[in-house]
């Protein structure tokens, strides 16, 4: 009988993996979300000046996906041109390449951002490992003024 | 019976001459080490009965999440319908994003790497869906392509289905060596990417003529192999991820199932403090890896499903050009 309870505890525990949807975290230390990132996506987190202020991080099995967003530390916005530059050089120095599009990536509500013109982004991506490699996706987005900086990414193995 | 170690500084039994402190080389404190015995005879080694019910109850509880997962899979769909119906009505979310629905067969995959054994039903329902997944329809729209391209450079007849077989075969394999082929939009949790791809054969199953044009169908049967398992390799994608499992992973080889339970459950639960960023489906990622190290789940899972693309493709007569060189 106490088996039965104790295994039916842990079942519940566990399905409560599936119970929850998306678990948004949001954060403005950016020691947190370089550990909920990974080293891949640090680039994102490097542009001088600029810290996280919403993270939303979500995944199955085999897959994790979210969005992040940075915002000017004191209300002080780079230009959209340095930025994109930075990102640019950032991402290349860390392996990724450039790309026209990424697929399975969800674009994120743009405009709570003053982001209008979804199109006009920057598309990462970076494959790690031969027989059972990893693919990691990026799309960036760049306030016109600087004010924010958006990111969607996802991570899949096998 | 004595030690080597006891002889060390500051790792003598506790009281005795050699177990002074020493200067710890990371925080400069001054610090005692305990016995290197302790930890482990503290802890009373659990029986083989113990562990048995422990294995059996951690079996439980993923298979009691692969329904959980069907379920999942229901609700989703059941919300997507429902946002889809608002949206008709200008209703739906501002955002335009619609509830992501994964395959309702997700469970029953974990259930089949739980059983290591391959259901040929659930195959073939995932067969299905592969084949009516959108990746699936740009695969077959870019084979068609190809094979009409290479058809009419290398005039190939209908009738050589070989060659086409060997063409589509070569074609798909570079897809994947390249850019990979991949089934995440609905499918992720049962084929996710594609670790083999191969033509089996190609079959003509229609023709017809006109204009002295040949347009002819093929099936072209494509299968896909993939291993599922929870071993990839996370160390430099989710390094938080890759040290809770093989922290998980450790306690379970060590017998340790408080530890197990405390760290790996209390992690799941939503009214706790979690130690880690890490979500509900990751956690219980990494609980079935520590399964999948301890040697209780059967390990990797290899299955393979053919998909029959159709694709039709016209054949125009050959054109016999005579060679006239020109004289000088």
């Amino acid at each position: 009988m106490r088996t039965a309870i104790v295994c039916i505890t842990i079942a519940a525990s566990v399905s409560g993996c599936f119970g929850g949807k998306t678990n948004a975290q949001t954060t403005e230390n950016p020691n947190e979300a370089r550990q909920v990132l990974g080293s891949e996506f640090y680039f994102l987190l490097a542009v001088e000046r600029y810290h996280p202020v919403r993270l939303v991080h979500d995944s199955d099995l085999f897959s994790t996906w979210g969005e992040i967003v940075l915002a000017p530390q004191n209300g002080n916005p780079s230009s959209a041109a340095t930025i994109r530059q930075l990102l640019q050089r950032g991402a290349k120095s860390a392996g990724w390449r450039a790309v026209r599009d990424v697929q399975y990536l969800d674009t994120p509500d743009l405009q709570r951002y003053e982001i209008s013109d979804p199109g006009n982004s920057l598309s990462f991506e970076k494959t790690e490992g031969k027989h059972d490699p990893t693919r990691f996706r990026c799309r960036i987005w760049i306030a016109p003024n600087g004010g924010f900086i958006v990111a969607a990414y996802r991570v899949d193995t096998n | 019976m004595s030690d080597h170690r006891s002889h060390r500084h500051g790792q003598g039994s506790l009281g005795t001459g050699t177990n002074h402190p020493i200067q710890d080389k990371g925080t400069s404190a001054l610090i005692r080490h305990r016995p290197h015995t302790s930890l482990r005879d503290e802890r009373v080694a659990p029986s083989m009965a113990e562990i048995t019910r422990k294995r059996t109850q951690y079996l439980a509880a993923a298979r009691a999440v692969s329904y959980g997962m069907y379920f999942e899979s229901v609700g989703q769909s059941l919300e997507r319908e429902a946002e889809e119906g608002l949206k008709k009505v200008g209703l739906g979310p501002n955002t335009g994003k619609l509830t992501r629905v994964q395959s309702n067969l997700g469970g029953a995959f974990l259930r089949m790497y739980l059983d290591h054994k391959v259901d040929p039903e659930i195959k073939k329902q995932a067969g299905e869906q592969i084949g009516a997944s959108p990746e699936f329809k740009v695969l077959r729209d870019e084979l068609e392509k190809y094979l009409q391209s290479a058809v009419n450079q290398s005039q190939i007849r209908g009738t050589e289905t070989d060659k086409l077989r060997w063409l589509a075969d070569a074609h798909l394999k570079a897809i994947k060596k390249h850019k990979g082929i991949e089934f995440r939009t609905n499918l992720n949790t049962v084929i996710g990417g594609v670790e083999g791809v191969d033509v089996e054969s190609v079959e003509n199953y229609n023709g017809a003529s006109s204009g002295g044009v040949t347009t002819a169908k093929f099936h072209v049967n494509i299968r896909f192999s993939d291993v599922y398992h929870f071993h990839a390799d996370r160390s430099k994608k989710a390094p938080e991820q890759d040290r809770f499992r093989k922290r998980l992973a450790f306690y379970l080889i060590a017998n340790d199932f408080d530890n197990f339970e405390d760290w790996c459950f209390g992690e799941a639960k939503p009214w706790t403090i979690h130690r880690t960023h890490l979500d509900k489906a990751t956690v219980f990622a990494s609980f079935m890896y520590a399964l999948e190290r301890r040697g209780w789940t059967p390990g990797g899972l290899a299955w393979s499903v053919v998909v029959p693309a159709d694709v039709s493709l016209e054949f125009k007569p050959h054109v016999h050009q005579d060679h006239h060189h020109p004289t000088r």
